[in-house]
């Protein structure tokens, strides 16, 4: 590896060495809220030198892009895991989560994260999948105490090995089929003859799959509800956002001169798309527990964004794209507003808890009702903006049928997404106050608020730089 | 024309006037102060509008900005004679909302804030001329309503509002995918994706034309609403507060019948044209079947609410008329609607703060008991029911003398809908204001500020009841180019009934 591409990694190296420093300090120099403020600057200083430091080469080993779109992960990610940190210290005190550790595993996060997003071979991919997935399982069962954070860490351990089992076959199969790892060269390769070559088809559909598994796409979600009980809130926010997120950001990559290829993958990704749509939005009504119920919600969202990689095209892409920022954003919003109520690190999860919050606490009520709306998909909110795109680029390509579906979802969705608004708002008010939460707290959730706000109202800007970075 | 930007200032305006209620939260004698200052600059700058002239192709103002430019989505709004008089009424319904719930209790800032952001949804619907923009403002509209009913409603109020957010966004989903399907055949067939008015209007729809139409009407037809999508319509305003009350059937309803003029009709008129019929059958289903459903009502406020619904089935039939006429009288019976109406709705609410109950069998008497009170609600009551020299016979008659002109069956069955009407108006009447008053603590009479807050619809009652010209002049132009832009509408006559 030579200097130039060293440079080129230079954000994700700040994240891993941060991290790596982070956890050192942390075995002589135990403060908590230290350690995380610095591991907030950390990923900070990652975000500024992948936007304003421009790579010397373009790929880094022949397996990690540098380009536009991978530096527009990596500063999401980061920006992603400051944010995240910076809901941890109230949290992270209540739950005695280790000091050193606990920022450094999320900055780890972060990196594997930005990895994934820039893979641009299928072992870059594997790398990157895996050595987030690694923290992840700490990260969700880092409260030694708390049993279900246990469980949670074990399923998702058990499902993820499986994961990884079929993503490494269908590596195997592809490369036995063309002889390279290279996304580009792969996709010429394997289209030889003008179609997808059959033991290429197989190797796709077990990479999406493993995929599926990470995005928890129906009939791989089965670990999602559990895991999102189970972790803490401020985890449960980084793995319902970057996490998906990365892997979706990675197939976007990877399907990008798939060309001929996608109408061979079109019905599995109908079908997958399909499937969570339909019973991500059936499970979610009959949740109780506002965690399980965005869980399930999670499962229909991914549905949505695979309806984008099925519609394919630059408007397909970039409907992705859009949407996956649009849904971090949400989802953090609405998981770091948990997070703020939470009293001794227990946050509010059955719907009971809830009544009437939006009196006690009216400024993060009405925040997680905003956030709601949005992933529902109700102007002036961002979360519209980003499904009109979906429906809009699958309506484009003629899959009229599934975005009637998604349309359809939308609508039964606003049920379950209602319920907590109209516990937090309707019913009759209670004495219960939850925690006033602390600054650092309060400042995510204006970030995200406002983000996803100024996004649904003007979301131009974010078009723009998307077309932008966006390879062709 | 001066350049500043009037029409965006209209949504600005309430927009800002929310922020700084929620800013103000915890002084709400502020935010009620901020509230009315608010409307009325609004009301003020409407009837400035109201005294312009407009140019040739019939508007007033239009402003256009960028918004979206890589879906061809543009900020422009535009303002022609229909919609002058459409955010006429919402600005001067507001100023009365905001009169009538004055003595808000129970967490009043919110409350205005609700009622402003309501306002800016309703404009923005007014407003808009291009498709996603008004896609944006017609759910924003639904939100605030959504929490004036659950959170300020009485009885079962989170029923009710459910049901009313459900049933609106369903229609309105199948409106979002009518738009996007518009916007891509537009821009497949000219290369120019946008989502503009006045270009989609020249779009060929082919074979999709009927499903896109349809769905448009759903989402207005609910809104409206028309007879067998009404059952939200009676739950809501059975629980909705005074305010809420007033905005649903003053300014809400009115949205469905202005997005089908604006939207439905110029866009799909061949279509539009071959549903006339179905639509007059379900406005003369509408009107009886709400009438009787109005006569056996045993709450005063969900017998206004299915008067409601009876009267929009008259506006619907001077839609189905698409003449000259018809069209006019309909425009000027959904002013007419939105005074009175809004105002029964007023009276009422205002009675239940006074007796605590709304059931015609435990009330009577009121004409002893509170004389202006009972002198307001039998003015609104005959107004309501059609009497000559008040606001809404000026629009049935406008209605019922176009609908005669093409289809003379279905205007004389429109006219015996008015001895419906006449029936469960003067049985409400009876019961409430004579009768035997039952035996308790006596009731008050209203108030000054109950009074400032009625007068001004008596009066405008009465302006629209005894020379509606002022208002009708508005409209001449924009229904002459509606009927030009959507030929097959008129066309459509021909033959009986």
């Amino acid at each position: 590896m030579s200097g130039a591409e060293l440079i080129a990694l230079l954000p994700v190296l700040i994240l891993a060495l941060g991290a790596t420093a982070l956890l050192m300090a942390g075995a002589w120099w135990p403060r908590r809220n230290t350690l995380i403020g610095t591991g907030v600057a950390i990923a900070l200083l990652a975000a500024l030198t992948a936007g304003g430091c421009p790579p010397p080469v373009a790929e880094v080993s022949g397996m990690f892009s540098s380009g536009p779109y991978a530096r527009f992960f990596t500063i999401l990610w980061s920006l992603l895991a400051a944010m995240t940190l910076l809901l941890s210290p109230r949290y992270g005190r209540a739950r005695r989560f280790p000091a050193g550790e606990y920022p450094a595993l999320v900055l780890f996060a972060a990196a594997g994260m930005a990895l994934l997003s820039s893979a641009s071979s299928l072992v870059g991919l594997l790398v990157g999948l895996e050595s987030f997935t690694l923290v992840l399982y700490i990260l969700i069962a880092i409260d030694k105490t708390c049993p279900r954070g246990t469980e949670a860490g074990l399923k998702y351990l058990v499902m993820g090995i499986v994961a990884t089992g079929l993503l490494g076959f269908g590596i195997a199969l592809i490369y036995a089929t063309t002889g390279t790892f290279h996304f580009a060269e792969m996709h010429q390769a394997l289209l030889e003859g003008g179609k997808l070559r059959p033991l290429g088809l197989l190797g796709w559909a077990l990479i999406l799959c493993a995929a599926g598994f990470k995005v928890s796409l129906v009939p791989f979600h089965l670990w999602t509800p559990d895991v999102y009980q189970g972790a803490p809130a401020p985890v449960t926010a980084l793995l319902s956002t970057g996490s998906k997120g990365a892997v979706f950001a990675a197939l976007v990559a990877l399907m990008i001169g798939i060309g001929r290829g996608l109408e061979a993958l079109a019905p599995l990704l109908w079908a997958l798309a399909a499937a969570s749509i339909i019973l991500g939005t059936l499970c979610a009504l009959r949740q109780d527990n506002i965690k399980r119920m965005l869980a399930y919600s999670s499962v229909a969202h991914m549905g949505y964004v695979t309806i984008g990689l099925l519609a394919g095209g630059e408007t397909g892409r970039s409907a992705v794209i859009f949407y996956l920022v649009v849904y971090t954003l949400s989802n953090l919003g609405a998981f770091g507003v948990l997070t703020a109520f939470a009293i001794q690190g227990e946050e509010p999860q059955n719907y009971k808890d809830l009544r009437g919050l939006g009196y006690h606490h009216p400024r993060r009520g009405s925040a997680l009702a905003f956030f709601l709306l949005s992933l529902a998909g109700i102007p002036p909110t961002a979360g519209f903006i980003a499904k009109f795109n979906i429906f809009h680029a699958a309506i484009k390509t003629d899959h009229l049928g599934i975005a009637l579906l998604g349309i359809l979802a939308s609508l039964v969705s606003l049920y379950y997404y209602l319920r907590p608004v109209i516990v937090m708002f309707l019913t009759r008010e209670r004495d219960l106050c939850l925690d006033r939460g602390s600054a650092s707290e309060h400042t995510v959730l204006g970030v995200c608020l406002l983000a996803v706000l100024l996004l649904g109202i003007y979301p131009g800007p974010l078009f723009d730089l998307i077309a932008l970075i966006l390879p062709s | 024309m001066t350049s500043f930007p009037v029409l965006t200032s209209l949504l600005l305006l309430p927009l800002a006037g929310t922020g700084l209620c929620l800013l103000f939260r915890r002084k709400p004698d502020l935010c009620r102060a901020l509230t009315l200052a608010t409307t009325l600059v609004m009301l003020a700058l409407c009837a400035w509008v109201f005294c312009q002239q407009p140019d040739a192709a019939g508007w007033y103002l239009r402003e256009d900005y960028p918004w979206i430019e890589r879906l061809g989505a543009r900020f422009t709004l535009a303002m022609d004679g229909l919609s002058l008089l459409m955010v006429v009424l919402t600005a001067f319904l507001q100023v009365i909302a905001v009169l009538i719930s004055w003595h808000q209790k129970k967490h009043p800032a919110f409350f205005y804030a609700l009622l402003l952001l309501m306002e800016a949804g309703i404009l923005g619907v007014f407003l808009a001329s291009d498709l996603l923009l008004f896609y944006l403002f017609w759910e924003v509209m639904l939100i605030p309503m959504f929490f004036l009913i659950g959170i300020w409603g009485h009885g079962r109020r989170v029923y009710a509002a459910v049901k009313f957010f459900l049933f609106t966004l369903a229609g309105s989903l199948l409106m979002l995918l009518a738009i996007i399907g518009l916007y891509l055949l537009h821009g497949k067939q000219t290369g120019d994706y946008s989502f503009a008015l006045e270009a989609l209007k020249h779009t060929d729809c082919g074979a999709w034309e009927p499903w896109l139409y349809a769905g448009f009407m759903l989402g207005f037809l609910v809104k409206v609403p028309v007879v067998p999508l009404h059952t939200w319509l009676p739950d809501a305003h059975t629980v909705a507060p005074a305010a809420g009350s007033l905005d649903l059937a003053g300014l809400l309803l009115k949205t469905g019948v202005f997005g089908i003029l604006r939207f439905a009709f110029p866009l799909f008129p061949q279509s539009a044209a071959a549903s006339l019929p179905l639509l007059a059958f379900l406005a003369l289903v509408g009107l009886f079947y709400a009438a009787w459903c109005a006569y056996i009502q045993g709450d005063v406020k969900r017998l206004i609410a299915y008067s409601s619904v009876s009267h929009l089935g008259v506006i619907m039939l001077g839609l189905a008329a698409a003449n000259v006429l018809a069209l006019e009288g309909a425009i000027l019976l959904m002013l007419c609607h939105g005074l009175t109406t809004g105002a029964l709705f007023a009276l009422v609410s205002m009675l239940r703060r006074r007796t605590g109950t709304r059931e015609l069998a435990k009330l009577g008497g009121m004409w002893q008991e509170a004389p202006i009170f009972s002198c307001f609600f039998l003015f609104f009551a005959l107004a309501s029911l059609g009497l000559p020299g008040l606001a809404n016979f000026s629009g049935e008659i406008l209605v019922f003398a176009g609908t005669f002109q093409v289809r003379p069956l279905w205007g004389a069955l429109a006219v015996v809908g008015v001895v419906f009407a006449a029936a469960y108006i003067l049985r409400m009447v009876q019961e409430l204001l004579w009768g035997e008053r039952p035996a308790g603590r006596p009731w008050p009479d209203l108030t000054t500020l109950e009074v400032v807050a009625l007068a001004p619809l008596v009066f405008f009652t009465l302006w629209l009841g005894l020379y509606p010209e002022t208002f009708l002049a508005h409209l001449h132009l924009p229904v002459k180019i509606l009927l030009e832009q959507a030929a097959p509408l008129v066309a459509a006559h021909g033959g009986l009934p």
